[in-house]
């Protein structure tokens, strides 16, 4: 092993990248109503019109995603002889940054929302942007990395799981099972809940679109992929053929790659 | 901060699997997301900061999210290898250690209290700075006064009540810090070896 000059995480660079600023006085709520693939091209923050904002926060989470990796003669040290120095934001520079921005189109919260999710200027808000583009950007690139007909074979299945602890934790097992059951496919065909709990899935079972659509789940970012919903707290592993058969898991993964369609359904009353 | 630890395949793994003709994309790539489950298990695993565990800020599991793999084919003698990189600042300060002096600004803020925690000093509008005797420099909170109102009586009053703070320091204030290098914030070699093996043993039972 040895360290070598560091590659990006390509595949959640293009996906920040590819995206345009798309100024917008909707709200969450109206947003959803946009075509998944128009949302998935532009970047955008519910009742943001401020273009100059959104690009600053663009930046930054471009910026957290590939930070810049450089040799510095002051970081040179024994276990650094080259001076490595990686330089980029962190999410306590990324929120002076937007601050900034806002500071300079002389930004003001409507009055009775300062310090509310709906101020542009709150930590909240802030934090909401910054993780959930972030997070976005980077399930998607692990789905795609992990989508290729070999990775489909030798490690078909992922496991949802908790990654970041939360206060209030929503019942995500509830929604995997009402998920599952939504694909019309019974539980242990292409999805399976461990009698320890674990949540299992092929890789590119619908159950991921449903888990992760607005019209299942208010919270969901209409993504196959994690976070699924805002702050979720959640995250996926893949999960060998070993592991799945282990599991009780069947079903066969279909060659090729996954789709990135989402599928809208509703939950049956 | 990005790493990147690259793996390549010894002799011996060589000669047991019949490598001669280099490893094949499909091969490297299960060694890599072997190899990438390996570092986000381990950061999953490491406790958050010592001074302030309850006010963590997630760095170890954004660090499992920002880490990935790529691989590069047969070149020079080489089988084949696998890039794990890590792509978030401060992994590699921890790993590598070293003397962090402060550039764009006069000096580095650290952390006094949990409140600034994860937080940038120039998020907080009410500091003001303050050099000890003793040499030592701070950001320190300034006086005010936060009023804080009741429910509304029956009268239509209300209690009003204040409370007075400040004084406190919030960051203190250094030229340069030295951080001990942590070998074990990533896996040890041996696992990383290992991990290369299952991955390449995994992706020859799959007829890679």
């Amino acid at each position: 092993m040895m360290f070598d000059h560091p590659v990006t995480f390509a595949e959640a660079v293009a996906f920040m990248r590819r995206k345009r600023i798309f100024p917008t006085d909707m709200t969450t709520r109206e947003l959803r109503e946009l075509d998944a693939s128009l949302r998935e091209q532009a970047f955008f923050s519910a009742q943001n019109v401020f273009e100059d904002v959104l690009d600053q926060e663009k930046l930054v989470i471009e910026s957290i995603l590939s930070p810049k990796q450089v040799m510095r003669a002051d970081r040179v040290a024994p276990g650094n002889p080259m001076g490595w120095v990686t330089e980029g934001f962190n999410p306590a520079t990324a929120r002076v940054e937007i601050k900034r921005a806002l500071d300079r189109i002389g930004y003001q919260p409507e009055e009775g929302e300062r310090g509310t999710i709906k101020d542009l200027s709150s930590d909240a808000r802030m934090n909401l942007v910054v993780e959930t583009n972030e997070r976005l950007a980077r399930g998607y690139g692990f789905k795609r990395i992990g989508s290729t007909p070999a990775l489909l074979k030798t490690r078909p299945g992922w496991e949802l799981y908790r990654q970041e602890d939360r206060v209030k934790k929503r019942d995500w097992l509830s929604r995997f099972r009402i998920a599952g059951e939504l694909t019309g496919d019974p539980i242990g065909t292409g999805w399976i809940i461990t009698p320890a709990g674990q949540m299992f899935a092929l890789k590119n079972h619908p159950i991921w679109d449903q888990l992760g659509s607005s019209a299942n789940f208010d919270d969901a970012l209409d993504v196959s992929y994690p976070p699924f919903a805002f702050k979720s707290g959640m995250w996926v592993r893949e999960k060998t053929q070993a592991e799945c058969d282990a599991a009780g898991l069947k079903g066969e993964p279909s060659a090729g790659e996954h789709g990135f369609k989402t599928v809208k359904s509703e939950v049956p009353a | 901060m990005r790493i990147s630890a690259r793996i390549e395949p010894t002799q011996e793994w060589l000669q047991r699997f019949d490598l001669s003709k280099g490893l094949r994309p499909s091969i490297l790539n299960e060694v890599g997301a072997s190899e990438r489950d390996l570092f986000v298990r381990h950061f999953e695993g490491l406790p958050p900061n010592k001074r302030f565990p309850s006010e963590s800020t997630g760095f170890w599991k954004r660090a499992a999210r920002a880490t990935s793999f790529e691989s590069a084919g047969p070149s020079s003698g080489v089988a084949g290898s696998v890039t794990v990189a890590v792509d978030q600042i401060g992994v590699q300060q921890r790993l590598l250690g070293g003397t962090i002096t402060a550039v764009n600004a006069k000096y580095l803020t650290i952390p006094a209290r949990a409140e600034a925690y994860g937080k940038s000093a120039r998020e907080f509008s009410n500091l003001r700075f303050v050099a000890f005797a003793s040499g030592a420099a701070a950001l320190v909170e300034s006086d005010h006064t936060t009023i804080a109102f009741g429910r509304t009586r029956k009268d239509g009053t209300r209690k009003v009540s204040g409370t007075t703070r400040g004084g406190g320091v919030m960051f203190w204030l250094k030229r340069s810090v030295n951080q001990q290098p942590d070998r074990g914030v990533i896996p040890s070699g041996e696992a990383i070896g290992q991990t290369a093996a299952m991955g390449l043993q995994r992706a020859f039972e799959a007829g890679l």
